[in-house]
C-alpha cells in the first residue's frame, strides 16, 4: 500500500445553489503537513470540514489511513466521530468547564480505556506542548497560546490519521503567533504527524507547510512547495496571493537563436530565461535592483535594463520600496536601505530569472 | 487493510444533517399552540357549544359581536389601558433605566435587584393587594383616611388611574430591563464627542443618548402595550364596578356567568390574538431598527457615569418612594390583611387571626396548593426541557427549516392567555381524550403559553456556545448523546436552571388561561384566590396571596443563589 496518509478525489460542495468547493483532488504522504491557502471564501475550510466529516460534500471520495471515509458514488459516509482524524479550531474550543488534564482526555475517556493509562499518556502529552505543570487549571486561566496548545495535545491524544488544523493561529497576536508557527512546526515533526493546515495567512502556510495548496473560487490553482511556488508560480493568482509581484505584459515574444526575448508595447525587449508559454509575466520586486544611471559596477548597464524615474517612495524601516515609471510600466522595487530619492533618474535591472511566465488569473 | 473491507458505513449515517428529530419536535410545537387557535377560530363560526352535536356554520356570533357597542366600547378601553400603561411604564422605566446604567447612584445593584421583584408579582396579586389598600369602603387608606377626619374617599381601587398603577408597576421592570442592555452598549465615546464640542451632559443626554435608545424604549412601549391589554385579572377586578370593560374582561364575563357564550368569546379571543400579533410584529419591526443603533459590539467598556452630587439624596428618597408605593406597601396591606379578621387601621391584638391560613391549608384548599407547585414543577421542568431542546435544535440546523423553526416555537408568545384559554376549551372539551376538567388540561395550558420564554432564554445562552466546542468533541469520537451530556449540557446548566425558576413562577402567577379551563377537580392557588375574593371575602384571598408570594420570593432567593441574575423576561418576543 502507498505511504499515503489522505486521498482527496473529485470534492465538490455546494450550499444552495453556490458551488463552493470543486474537483479538489488532493493526496498528501504520511507526515507530510500541507497547506490549503487562499483568500476567504475560496473554499479551503470548507474542504477542511468535508474530511472531517463536519461538511457533507455533493460529490467525491475522502481516503484516509487506507479506509474510505466517503463516497459520493458507493453512499459511504462515516460521520466524524468514526473517522479517526484530529481537529484543532480557530477558537481553541478548549471546553471552559474542565479542566486542562480533562480536556486532554477526553478522546481517551470516550474510547474507555482504564485511568491508569489515561493519566499517564495524557500526563506525556501535556509534557510534549510543555504544560505538564498546567494540567489541573481551568482554560479560562491560560493564555491564548496555552489554550491553543491544550488543543493541540487534545487532538493527538487519540494518535489520529491526519491532523486537520482550522486557522488555529489566526487569534493569537503577531510576535506570539510567530512563535508558535515555528514550535507547531517542531512538534509535528517531531511527533511525524499528517497535517492539513488551513490559513489565509501566507506566512504561516510557508513556515508550517511542506507544500502549498493555493484555492480559489472553490479550486486548486496550483500546488507545490513553498518555495517552488513563490519563486516560480505558474499562477498569477498564486504569485499575487504569495507576496507582491509586478505583472509585465509582453506584446510579443520572440526568439533570436537560442536565446528568448519578451517585446513590451513600447517597442524594448527584455531576455527571458526560458522558451516562455505565454505573454504575461512577473517579476518580484526584491529581484529587480536599481543602479543610478552612469555608475559603473554589477550588472547595471546592458541587457534587461529599463531607464526610468523613481515616482513614489515608501520608506519601512528594512526595506524601502520605490515605484519606478519606465515609460508605460510601473514597477515596485524594493530596496534594502534607503535607495534613490523621488525624482532621481534610475535604472533597473530585471535579472532574466527573475521574470517567470504565469497564466492570467 | 483492503479499503472496500474496512469501510461499514451505516446508511443512517449518509445524510448527516437528518431532519427526523426537527421535525418532529417542530410538529409537536405547533400542534400545542396552533390546534387550540383553529378550535377557537372554528368556534367563532359554530353555531352550538363546543362538544355539543347539533350546530352548524353561522357568521351569526360575528354578526352579533362586530354589531355591539359594548364590543367597540371595550375594544377602546383595551387600547386605552394598554396605551395609557406603556406611557406610564415607559417613563419611569427609562428613568430607572437611565438612574441604573448611566449615573453614579449609591447601591444601583441593589435597586435593580428590588425593583425587578414587582415583575414577579402577577397584576392579579398586585390588584388584591390594591383592594385590600384602596377599597373605597374598607381599604386601609381610605379607613385611615377617615379616621383623620377626611371625607369621601382618598384613594379609590376601583378607577381608571388605579388600574394603570397595577399594571405599570408590574410593567415598569420590563422596560427597564430591556433598556439596561441598549443604554450600557452607547459607546460613550459619541456622548464625549458632544461633550467635546461644548454639548454639556444635559444636553448630551437629550440629544444623543435618549434619541439612541429612543428605538428601544418604543419597542419595550408596544411590548407592554400588548401585555397590559391582554391581561384580564386587573379590569375584571377593578372596572367592572365602574361598567369598564374590556375584551379579556368580556370574554370571562361571556364564559363565566350563565347563559355562558362561548361563541361569541371565540370571536373576540380571534379579535385580540388579531390585536396581539399585530402588535408582535410592530414590535419586531421597530427592535430590528433599534438594533441597527446598537453602536457597540463586543466586550462594554468602561463608561464613565454621570455624578449625582447634591441630587443624590433626593433621587434617593424618590426610588424610595416608588419601591414603596409599587411593591411594600401593596404586599404589606396584602400580608397584614391576611392575618386579620376585618380591615381597620385600629390595630389591636384580638383583630389578628391565623384562620384564614388555617383555611388554606386545609381540605380542598390544600388540594389546590398542591396543584399549582405540583403544576409549576411540572411545566417548569417540560418547557425547560423542551425548550433547551429545541433552541439546541434551532442552533444547530441550517437555513429555512431553522428560520420555521424559530417563529413557530417563538409564536406561542404571541397569543395572550385568555385567548389560549378559550382555543383550549374549544379544542379539548370535543376532543375523546379524558383530559378537561383534569390537571392535564392546565398543564398543556401552560406548556403552550410558557415554551417560547423556555426556547429563548436557553436560546441565549445556546448562543455562548460555540458549535465548534461540540465538533471538537465529535472529531474526537463522541456520538451525539455523549456530546449532550458532556459538552452542551453543564455548558447551558445555569441557564437552563434560570429557565426553570423563571417558568417555576410564572406558572405560579398564571390566572388569565387557568380561570377559563379550572374545574373544582383542578383548582390553583391563584383560582383559590379569585374565588375567595367573591364568596368568602377579601381577607381569605389575600392569605392564599400570601401563600404564592412567599413560595415566588423563595424561587426568586433560590434563583438569585444558583444563577445570580434574572433572565431578560422580553426576550421570548424578539
Amino acid at each position: 500500500m502507498s505511504k499515503q496518509a489522505v486521498l482527496v478525489e473529485g470534492l465538490g460542495k455546494s450550499f444552495g445553489s453556490s458551488k463552493v468547493v470543486s474537483e479538489v483532488s488532493l493526496a498528501i504522504g504520511a507526515g507530510e503537513i500541507v497547506a490549503l491557502l487562499g483568500p476567504s471564501g475560496c473554499g479551503k475550510t470548507t474542504t477542511l470540514r468535508c474530511l472531517a466529516g463536519l461538511e457533507h460534500p455533493d460529490e467525491g471520495r475522502i481516503t484516509i489511513g487506507g479506509r474510505v471515509v466517503f463516497d459520493a458514488a458507493s453512499r459511504v459516509a462515516l460521520p466524524p466521530e468514526k473517522r479517526n482524524v484530529g481537529m484543532m479550531f480557530q477558537s481553541y474550543a478548549v471546553w471552559p468547564h474542565m479542566t486542562i488534564f480533562e480536556n486532554v482526555a477526553y478522546g481517551l475517556r470516550i474510547q474507555g480505556l482504564p485511568a491508569s493509562e489515561i493519566r499517564s499518556r495524557v500526563e506525556a502529552g501535556l509534557r510534549d506542548v510543555g504544560l505538564a505543570d498546567k494540567a489541573s487549571r481551568f482554560p479560562a486561566t491560560l493564555s491564548g497560546g496555552e489554550q491553543q496548545r491544550v488543543a493541540l495535545a487534545r487532538s493527538m491524544m487519540t494518535q489520529p490519521g491526519v491532523l486537520l488544523m482550522d486557522e488555529p493561529l489566526s487569534n493569537l497576536d503577531l510576535k506570539l503567533r510567530e512563535r508558535m508557527r515555528l514550535e507547531l512546526r517542531d512538534v509535528l515533526k517531531r511527533l511525524g504527524v499528517t497535517a492539513v493546515y488551513v490559513t489565509h495567512d501566507q506566512a504561516d502556510a510557508m513556515v508550517l507547510a511542506d507544500r502549498l495548496v493555493i484555492m480559489s473560487a472553490g479550486r486548486v490553482i496550483e500546488m507545490g512547495e513553498p518555495r517552488q511556488v513563490y519563486e516560480r508560480p505558474k499562477s498569477q493568482f498564486a504569485s499575487e496571493f504569495l507576496g507582491t509581484a509586478n505583472v509585465v505584459d509582453f506584446a510579443a515574444v520572440e526568439a533570436d537563436g537560442d536565446r528568448h526575448y519578451g517585446r513590451l508595447p513600447d517597442g524594448r525587449r527584455l531576455e527571458l530565461a526560458d522558451e516562455p508559454g505565454g505573454l504575461r509575466h512577473i517579476v518580484r520586486p526584491e529581484r529587480i535592483q536599481l543602479v543610478a544611471p552612469g555608475a559603473s559596477g554589477s550588472d547595471g548597464a546592458g541587457e534587461n535594463v529599463l531607464e526610468g524615474e523613481v515616482a513614489q517612495s515608501v520608506y519601512m524601516g528594512n526595506l524601502t520600496y520605490h515605484t519606478v515609471r519606465t515609460g508605460e510600466l510601473a514597477l515596485l522595487v524594493q530596496t534594502t536601505g534607503a535607495g534613490p530619492r523621488v525624482g532621481e533618474r534610475v535604472h533597473a535591472w530585471l535579472p532574466r530569472a527573475a521574470l517567470v511566465c504565469v497564466a492570467p488569473t | 487493510m483492503s479499503v472496500a473491507v474496512s469501510a461499514v458505513p451505516t446508511k443512517a449515517a449518509w445524510r448527516m444533517g437528518e431532519n427526523a428529530p426537527h421535525a418532529t419536535l417542530l410538529v409537536a410545537i405547533s400542534l400545542l399552540t396552533g390546534l387550540p387557535l383553529l378550535f377557537m377560530v372554528f368556534g367563532s363560526l359554530w353555531s352550538a357549544a363546543p362538544g355539543a352535536p347539533d350546530g352548524h356554520l353561522t357568521l351569526a356570533g360575528w354578526r352579533e359581536v362586530l354589531g355591539s357597542a359594548d364590543l367597540w366600547r371595550a375594544l377602546g378601553n383595551t387600547l386605552l389601558l394598554g396605551t395609557a400603561t406603556a406611557v406610564v411604564s415607559a417613563v419611569i422605566g427609562t428613568a430607572l433605566a437611565f438612574l441604573f446604567a448611566r449615573v453614579d447612584l449609591p447601591g444601583a445593584r441593589l435597586w435593580e435587584s428590588l425593583l425587578t421583584i414587582s415583575l414577579y408579582l402577577s397584576p392579579f396579586m398586585l390588584t388584591l393587594a390594591w383592594v385590600g389598600l384602596a377599597g373605597p369602603q374598607a381599604g386601609f387608606v381610605n379607613v385611615l383616611w377617615k379616621n383623620l377626619g377626611g371625607s369621601g374617599t382618598l384613594l379609590n381601587a376601583y378607577s381608571f388611574p388605579c388600574m394603570v398603577w397595577v399594571l405599570a408597576s408590574h410593567y415598569v421592570p420590563y422596560v427597564f430591563l430591556s433598556l439596561l442592555g441598549p443604554l450600557r452598549a452607547i459607546d460613550s465615546s459619541l456622548e464625549e464627542a458632544s461633550l467635546v464640542l461644548g454639548g454639556g451632559r444635559v444636553r448630551g443626554f437629550f440629544k444623543i443618548t435618549l434619541p439612541l435608545i429612543f428605538p428601544a424604549i418604543f419597542a419595550s412601549g408596544i411590548m407592554v402595550t400588548i401585555l397590559a391589554a391582554e391581561n384580564f385579572a386587573v379590569p375584571t377586578l377593578l372596572g367592572r364596578t365602574q361598567n369598564f370593560q374590556t375584551i379579556p374582561s368580556e370574554i370571562y364575563l361571556w364564559l363565566s356567568y350563565e347563559p355562558t357564550r362561548p361563541g361569541l368569546a371565540a370571536v373576540a379571543g380571534v379579535i385580540l390574538l388579531v390585536m396581539s400579533l399585530l402588535g408582535v410584529v410592530a414590535y419586531r419591526r421597530v427592535i430590528r431598527n433599534a438594533s441597527r443603533f446598537r453602536t457597540m459590539t463586543g466586550k462594554p467598556k468602561r463608561i464613565q457615569p454621570l455624578a449625582l452630587g447634591k441630587y443624590r439624596w433626593p433621587v434617593s428618597l424618590a426610588l424610595s418612594a416608588y419601591l414603596a408605593a409599587s411593591v411594600v406597601v401593596p404586599l404589606g396591606a396584602l400580608f397584614v390583611g391576611s392575618l386579620l379578621k376585618y380591615i381597620t387601621p385600629n390595630l389591636k391584638w384580638s383583630l389578628f387571626t391565623l384562620q384564614q391560613y388555617e383555611r388554606a391549608l386545609s381540605g380542598d384548599n390544600l388540594t389546590g396548593l398542591i396543584n399549582s407547585v405540583v403544576l409549576a414543577v411540572g411545566t417548569a421542568t417540560i418547557v425547560t426541557l423542551l425548550g433547551a431542546a429545541v433552541s439546541y435544535s434551532v442552533t444547530r440546523s441550517k437555513g429555512r427549516g431553522r428560520t420555521v423553526m424559530d417563529y413557530v416555537s417563538v409564536a406561542g408568545a404571541a397569543v395572550p392567555g385568555i385567548v389560549l384559554g378559550v382555543g383550549m376549551l374549544w379544542a379539548y372539551v370535543s376532543m375523546p381524550l379524558p383530559i378537561y376538567g383534569t390537571i392535564w388540561i392546565l398543564l398543556i395550558a401552560y406548556v403552550a403559553r410558557f415554551l417560547a420564554h423556555g426556547v429563548r432564554v436557553c436560546g441565549s445562552t445556546l448562543l455562548h456556545v460555540s458549535s465548534e466546542f461540540e465538533e471538537a468533541a465529535q472529531v474526537l469520537g463522541s456520538g451525539l448523546l455523549s456530546r449532550l451530556r458532556r459538552i452542551v449540557f453543564p455548558l447551558i446548566a445555569r441557564g437552563m436552571a434560570s429557565t426553570w425558576i423563571l417558568i417555576f413562577i410564572f406558572t405560579l402567577n398564571e390566572v388569565s388561561a387557568t380561570v377559563i379551563l379550572y374545574s373544582p377537580s383542578n383548582i390553583t392557588l391563584a383560582v383559590l384566590a379569585w374565588q375567595s375574593l367573591e364568596m368568602q371575602g377579601a381577607m381569605q384571598a389575600f392569605a392564599f396571596a400570601c401563600l404564592q408570594t412567599a413560595m415566588i420570593f423563595f424561587a426568586l432567593l433560590v434563583m438569585r443563589l444558583v444563577v445570580g441574575r434574572v433572565a431578560d423576561p422580553e426576550a421570548a418576543y424578539r
